[in-house]
This record gives structure tokens, sequence and C-alpha cells, in this order.
């Protein structure tokens, strides 16, 4: 009985001071979350980094450069990235690998052209027209120059869902020779930012999340905002999941549900985002 | 074989042999060059495109390299990640076709990124590295099949075996033709150098740097009895037995000897197979080249027997006709110092007492003077010749008789040989006669212990200059031939000299009065004589030319003159004027054409003329022109009566050897020489105008 007591004293004594050794300030291990994928969604997940950071001190996010869509899942998939950021839902096989998606939300997929640009609007006729090639100046008979995105691209993929006639003028224009090519949103954004006369795709949520010098043209009369968006009059969207894998860290887990808190929300709200439920 | 026929066909032998032989070669080299083009067209197609296709893939590898290089120093933890900047980087100018392929792999070999599924096999792949901050992170790789290369190689091989079939034909087609041009073109050099070599007069042999004959012309054959065919290969001193003119004795080394000799003028006797003895000129050159300076020697030679023999004949007559002057002024003179005895002898017998001693003297001498009277008579006879009274006749009766005749009640048998067509002469039987008995006479004389006279009797003709004192044309030729002791070379020279005998109760005067009675007759008497094997003595006397067959009335004004009236048709100019030469040599009027048009032509301008052709010499192969199967053709269609002979080098061909079933009287395989053509213009005189002749 002296024995058995001796021992429950050590037990008593040692499992505090273990927990109090590793909690102590100089000891806690800083945490790293890696977020990266479509470049639509970098510059507001950016801004959820920064706030997510105030909120948990110890967790360091880091946000390297764009890598598409496809890359955020594969590198999730890989265990490279804690969470991938897409413009896509999982494939099949992609969800066979144990990955899961949390879509957070929409923004309007638009067309844009050089801020100098005189237009203000376009008609998706017109766009058709100038994806097939039919067109190739401004009104003011100036040079139209197509910014192409890649045929894989979510951007190419979201243009052809929008008809028939689109995609058959979207793969024309990936036959035609000499075209401007933008392989990331970034370049995309960069390349109509810079290039006179230029006309190609975007997101309302990059345009605004990183303060993009870029004309944002309506559609048929209806300018794209987070209200026709929401109320749908606005036809032309794109939504972002956040991907990860099955067995996610808690931070990871943490993050999630702080994307989807208030607080999250507001701060997406605030950049072209429509927060999803 | 014909040595015509044998050298023609040695030469051509030689030219096919040689024909073969370049023909083989290039064969083999159109062979050699067309497999080098079919194969090398494709080959370098192939070779050209592979190495374009990995410079190409190679660049293109590089390029995407520096961009991969560029996208992994950005990015260096998730560059395997960036899909879409790789795919857009692989996509650009990228040909998206069945067989391209560019992929991106890590450093352990996976694969990031490709454009589509690896190109099948055989493909062309070249891969570069990707580095980031000078580490090698990945590579990219790029491939293109093959298949396109190898189905144009493919074509190309079909093109190429085209090409090949083409350059073959052309290199096989091309220089054959020229060098059968070349070769055809020797060949009738050849043929017309050995025509020419062979129609000269003299023998000529040539030899190698050892001494062995290589090739001889008929001449040559003739004179020493050795066939080209025989000859070659042996030592000349076996083919060119050569006796020294003065001492007799045999040339050990006719070509040393003959070379360092310097004596000009004298005759060496040749010892020809038979044994048969010519006096020759020969002379003896060296052929520059070969290792030791000298390729061979040519011998040339020249029968001069017959010249000497008409050399020894103007002797002979001029030293008969002075002693005949001589004989009969002497006989003349004799005679009347005779008359002056014999009459003084009748006067004094007339005085004398019959019964005297004076008178019996007298009478003795007085028969002595007769006897004296006879032999003046004689030389009267000898010098004066006895003009011969002539008449046609036909000697076969003539030589018979006499022979006949002389060899009665001796142990000597006649041998008679007389051709059934002899031709008949304008002779004095009578004197003919005497001669034949003293010939006999001297052959059963010669054969003491028996034995047999073969007299033969035949048809010649005589060439130009071919027996001094006679004039060519058509001659009777009679033989007396014995077995008997002969007569010694010392003795040779002087049996036409009057009162010449070796023999006891004989006066030296039956082959002088021969002789001159063969003289009278516009003909001549030879005689050969081997001492210990028989001496044969020839009698020629000229044929009546108006009893000849030949001569049909309806031409006899074409042969008036006695001459044949021939044409002879070749293109060579030297052979057409060599045989018109030769023609001419034998007595007959010759005229020449160049083709088998012209040679038509010409017979019938002559048949209008009235002065028709009586036999025509066609060439076969006239080239470009009318040959002389063609024109034999044609002229027999106008006149049936036509004679024609069948000239050619060419001996083999089927003309030639069947030449009767195209209408050809004969044939002469060139090249030719006198004997032969001499034989053709015999047969065709003796066998008259529906014969058939052959030269052979």
């Amino acid at each position: 009985m002296r024995t058995r007591r001796r021992v429950g004293v050590s037990v008593a004594w040692i499992v505090p001071l273990f927990l109090g050794t590793i909690m102590l300030p100089g000891n806690v291990r800083a945490e790293t979350l890696r977020i990266s994928g479509t470049g639509g969604a970098i510059g507001g997940m950016r801004l959820l980094a920064e706030a997510f950071r105030k909120a948990e001190p110890g967790v360091e996010v880091i946000i390297p450069r764009s890598i598409g869509s496809s890359g955020g899942i594969r590198a999730a998939i890989a265990g490279k990235l804690d969470i991938g950021v897409s413009a896509r839902p999982l494939s099949p096989e992609e969800t066979a690998q144990g990955t899961r998606q949390t879509a957070y939300a929409r923004t309007a997929f638009v067309f844009a052209v050089h801020p100098d640009g005189k237009r203000s609007d376009i008609t998706l006729a017109e766009v058709v027209e100038i994806y097939s090639g039919r067109k190739t100046t401004w009104d003011d008979g100036t040079a139209l120059r197509l910014i192409l995105r890649p045929a894989s691209d979510t951007d190419t993929i979201t243009l052809r869902r929008i008809s028939p006639g689109m995609a058959d003028a979207v793969e024309q224009s990936q036959k035609r020779e000499g075209l401007i090519v933008a392989t990331t949103d970034q370049n995309s954004a960069d390349a109509i930012e810079r290039t006179s006369g230029s006309f190609g795709t975007t997101t309302l949520a990059l345009v605004v999340s990183e303060k993009r010098r870029i004309r944002i043209l309506s559609l048929s009369g209806v300018q794209p905002t987070t209200k026709s968006v929401r109320d749908g009059t606005y036809p032309c969207t794109k939504t972002f999941f956040m991907v990860t894998r099955q067995d996610t860290s808690p931070t990871a887990e943490r993050f999630i549900r702080f994307v989807r808190s208030q607080e999250g929300k507001a701060i997406l709200s605030r950049v072209g985002h429509i927060p999803l439920p | 074989m014909n040595p015509a026929a044998w050298f023609g066909m040695k030469v051509r032998r030689s030219m096919e042999t040689q024909d073969r032989e370049l023909s083989r070669v290039i064969r083999w080299l159109a062979g050699i060059v067309a497999v080098v083009a079919a194969l090398g067209l494709p080959a370098v197609y192939f070779a050209i495109g592979y190495k374009s296709m990995a410079s190409a893939l190679r660049t293109e590898a590089e390029a995407c390299s520096r961009e991969m290089n560029r996208i992994a120093s950005v990015n260096p933890d998730m560059w395997e990640f960036e899909t879409v900047r790789i795919m857009g980087l692989l996509e650009q100018r990228f040909e998206e076709q069945a067989g391209n392929s560019r992929r991106v792999l890590d450093s352990r070999g996976n694969v990031i990124a490709a454009t589509v599924e690896p190109v099948p096999r055989p493909a062309l792949l070249r891969s570069h590295r990707i580095l980031e901050s000078g580490r090698p992170v990945g590579s990219i790789e790029v491939s293109r099949t093959l298949r396109p290369l190898i189905l144009h190689t493919g074509f190309f091989v079909l093109l190429g075996v085209l090409l090949g079939i083409a350059v073959y034909l052309v290199l096989w087609i091309l220089p054959m033709a020229a060098l059968r041009r070349a070769l055809g073109q020797l060949a009738r050099e050849k043929e017309r150098a050995q025509v020419t070599i062979r129609s000269i007069a003299d023998g000529v042999i040539t030899t190698d740097a050892e001494g062995n004959v290589e090739f001889m012309n008929r001449n040559a054959e003739g004179m020493t009895g050795w066939s080209q065919e025989e000859a070659t290969g042996r030592p000349v001193r076996e083919v060119f037995r050569v006796l020294d003119g003065r001492t007799g004795q045999e040339l050990s080394d006719p070509l040393a000897e003959r070379q360092a000799d310097s004596r000009a003028g004298e005759q060496n006797v040749l010892v020809a197979g038979d044994g048969t003895r010519r006096l020759i000129d020969d002379s003896v050159a060296a052929i520059p080249g070969g290792a030791g300076g000298t390729a061979g020697a040519i011998l040339v030679f020249r029968d001069v027997t017959v010249k000497v023999r008409k050399e020894e004949e103007s002797v002979n007559w001029q030293k008969l006709e002075s002693l005949g002057t001589l004989a009969g002024g002497i006989a003349h003179d004799f005679n009347n110092f005779l008359a002056a005895i014999l009459g003084n002898i009748s006067l004094a017998k007339q005085i004398l007492n019959p019964g005297s001693k004076a008178a019996a003297r007298l009478e003795a001498a007085e028969i002595a003077s007769g006897r004296a009277s006879e032999l003046a008579g004689k030389l009267l006879t000898f010098s004066k010749g006895g003009k011969p009274v002539r008449e046609r006749i036909s000697l076969e009766g003539v030589v018979r008789d006499s022979a006949l005749l002389s060899v009665r009640g001796t142990p000597v048998r006649c041998e008679l040989g007389i051709a059934e067509d002899l031709w008949a002469t304008d002779a004095d039987a009578g004197q003919i006669g005497q001669a034949i008995r003293n010939l006999v006479i001297n052959a059963v004389q010669a054969m003491p212990g028996g034995g047999t006279v073969l007299i033969r009797g035949a048809n010649v003709i005589l060439g130009q200059g071919e027996m001094a004192y006679v004039k060519p044309g058509p001659y009777v030729k009679i033989e007396v031939a014995d077995t008997g002791v002969g007569i010694p070379g010392k003795n040779l020279k002087r049996i036409f000299d009057p009162y010449f005998t070796t023999r006891e109760n004989a006066m030296g005067l039956g082959l002088t009065t021969s002789y001159h009675i063969m003289k009278s007759h516009g003909g001549n008497l030879f005689v050969e004589s081997e001492p210990g094997a028989g001496t044969t003595v020839s009698l020629y006397l000229p044929a009546s030319t108006a009893c000849m067959p030949r001569v049909p009335e309806a031409e006899r004004e074409t042969a008036r003159d006695g001459k044949w009236r021939v044409l002879v048709m070749d293109d060579e100019d030297l052979v057409r004027d060599m045989a018109i030469g030769m023609l001419e040599h034998l007595g007959c009027e010759a005229r020449g054409a160049r083709d088998g048009s012209e040679a038509i032509g010409m017979y019938k301008d002559a048949a209008m003329e009235g002065t028709p052709f009586d036999l025509v010499f066609m060439d076969l192969t006239i080239p470009g022109k009318t040959g002389g199967k063609e024109a034999c053709a044609r002229l027999l269609g106008m006149y049936p009566d036509a004679r024609v002979i069948v000239c050619s080098g060419y001996s083999s061909d089927p003309v030639m050897s069947d030449h009767t079933a195209y209408g050809f009287l004969g044939m002469l395989g060139k090249p030719f020489h006198m004997e032969e053509m001499k034989r053709v213009l015999e047969k065709i005189l003796s066998e008259g105008r529906i014969s058939q002749v052959a030269s052979d």
C-alpha cells in the first residue's frame, strides 16, 4: 500500500511539470499555414490571412504566388499546401485521393480592358466576334488586343460554358497565332493593365483585392458588382473553393472556420466576393 | 581453215572478248553506281531528316528549359504544381499532332506535365535539365516520332530504286553505245590494216621479244608453208628457215643474223615447210618498246625467184640470140665453103678414075662434107628459129601422140593428166610436137633404169610481170616431169646453151630448140630441177581467146581485146583499188563502185553501151548504203545472167557460208591475194556462165 501511494505522488508531480514545460512562451512552436491556388482568390486570401494572424499570433500564414486551381489542388493532395484554393470543383479523381472542398465565395467573371480604353460596355455577341477573330479593332479603329488564357484554365472553361457560340469562338481563338497568352490570373491582369487596346477576362475579386488599374466592362448594360451577382442580374460568375486533405491540420480547420465566420465574410465582401453561407 | 577466215575470226574473237570484258566492267560499275544512288538517296534523306529533327528537338528542349528554369527560380518550393504555367509553356509553339510530345519531369522522374502521351516508337527524344539556382530539379523532354521520317524515307527508297534503275540504264547504255562505236571503229581500222598488210606483195612476220611468231600475212604463209595458226608461238627460226645465199648453210638465228648482215643485193634461200626453196630478199627491223628496249621484230621478205629467173632468162635469151646470130653467120659462110669443097670434090671425082685410091678418099671427104652441110643446115634452122605455121589446135592430141611416141621401146612409162577443158591454142602442131618429143626424150634419158614421165596439162592465167617475155593473159600450161637424176645446180644455168650436154650420143640442141619453139609461139619454157629428185619442164602457150567457152558470141565485142570486164564494189578505197590492181594485173579491165546502188547503175550503163561487165565483185557489208546482198538481188532481178561474187571479211556470215542461196556464184573472203583472185577467175573462165565458183 505504501509503495502504491509513492507512485501516485510521483505522477502527480511529473505531469504538471511536463505540461508546464511545453506551454512556456519561449518553448511554444510557431504553426505554419501554407495557402495558394487560383490567382483570382489570392488577393482575398492575403487579407483573410492578415486578419487570421492577428487572431492567432502563433500561426504563420504563407501565401506563395498563385499556382492555378489545378496546381493548388495537386499541391494540397501532395501535402505541399495546407489549403489549396480553386476556382473549380474537385473532379471525382481528385476527390478519390482523399480531399474535400469547401465553397466559400463567388465573384463576378468580368471582361476588362486597358484603363485608357474608351469602351465601358460590351455584349456577348461582341465577345463572340472578338474571340472568333472577326472583330480586331475598337470602334475608333485602334487595334483590339485579345489577352487569351490557356485552354485548360478556369477562365477559358467559364467562357466556353456561356454559350455554344462562345465555345466555338473560344476554340477558334486557341488556334489563332500571335495572340498574347497569359498563363495565370495575375499575368492576365498584368497584360490587360499594360497592353494598349487590350481586352481580356478576370474576376471582380482580383481587380478589387489587388487594386488593379483595369477598366471593367458592363455586360449588355449590367455592371458586374457583388449586388448584381447576388441578385443574379449579372450572369457570369466564378466560385472559389478551399481544398484540404481529409486529415487536414487543426490550424487549417480553424482558418477555414475563420473564413466562414462573420469576420471573414465581411473581409471578402469588401473585396468583390460574395461569401457563401 | 581458210587463213583469212581464221584471222578474221581471231580478230573478231579478240574484239568480242574485249567487248565482253569491258561490258562486264561497265555493267559492274553501272550496278555499283546504281546501288549507291538507290541507297544513297533515301539514306541521305533519312540522315538529313534525322539530323534536322534532332537539332530542332534539341533547340526546342533548350528553349523550354530556359523558361522552366525561370518558373522554378521564381517558385522553387511549388514550381512543380504550377501546372497551368508549365502547360502554357509546353503548349507554346507546339504542334499538337500525333507524334509530338513535350513532358516536364521532376528530379525523381515523375511526370509533372505533358502535352500528350509519349509518342509511339521509334521516336527521337532530346531532354534538357531544369535548374533552380544551379541545382537540377527536373528535366524537360521533347520527343517526336520517327514514323513520318521513315515513311518519307520509304518513299525515297522507291524513288531511289527508280533513280538506280535510270542510272543503271544510262550508265549501261550510253557508255556501251560509245564503246561499241569505238570498238567497231577499232575493228574496222584493224581489219583495214590487216587487209593492207595481207595485201602487200611481201611476206611479213612479226615476232615477240623472245623471237616467237605472233603474226604472219598470207604471203608469208604461202612462202613458208606455215599457216598463221600453226606458226603462232613457234620460234621464228622453225618457221622462217633460211639458207645463206653464198654458203648454203642454214642461219641459226635469222633475226639476229639478218639484222647484223649488211650485205645488199644478195639473196638467201627460204626453205618452206614442204621443202620448196625460194630465193628471197629479206630485211629485219626491231620493234622498239618492252622491258629490254625491244618488243619484237618485224621480218619482211620477198620472193625474188621469178625475178632472178627472169633475169637469168633474159641473159639466156640474149646469149641464145647472140649464139644464133653467130651460128647462122658461121653456117652461112661454112655452107659457102662446103659448097666449094663439095663442088671441087665432085669435079675431082669426074677427073679421077673411079677405081683409084684417090677417088675412094674423095668419096669419104664428100660424105663428111655432106654431114657438115647437114650440121650447117641445123645451125641455120637454130639461128632463124623457123617460123611456126599456126592453126587452132587442141594440145591434148599433140602432147599425147608425141609423148607416147617418145617413150615407145623404153623402160619408161608415160602418165598423162590433161585437163578435159584444156583451152585451144593457135600453134604449129609440128613444132609443138617436136618440142614435146625433145622434152620427153630428155626425161627418158634422165631415167635410164626406167620410171614414169608425168605430163600434165592445165589452164592458167598469168599476171602482169609474172613471167619474163610473156604477156599477161590465159595460157595453156604443159608440164613434163621426171623422177630422174635431176640437174646439178652448176649445170642448170647452161642447159639452154647449144651443144651443152652431159650425155653420150646427144647433141645438146633439144632443149634449146624447144625453148626457141616456145618463144616463137609467144610462150615460154622453164626448168626446175632437184638433183636426185627429178626435173620438171613447164611449157606455156598462149590460149586461143576466140575458142574460150567463157566468151559467148553475143558478148564478143566486150572481149574483142581479150580482156574481161570486171566491176569491183567496195566502200573501202584501199581494198577496191587493190582488187582493181589485181584484176588489171591478171589482164582484166576493172572498174570500181563504192556501194551497191552505184554498182547497179554502172552495170546498167555498161549494158546499154553494149560493153557489159562479165563479172561483179560485191562487198557484203556497206555501212549506211546498199550492201552486196541487196545489190545482188536487185541486179539479178534486172539481169538474171549477171555473175556476182560476194566478198567479205566476215567469213562466218551466213551469206558467205551459203552464198549460192543468195544468188552469188562464189565467195571471196577478205583479205585475199592474187592467187585466190586468180583461182576465182580461172573457175569462172573454165566453168562458163552457169557454173558456180568457190574460192577455196
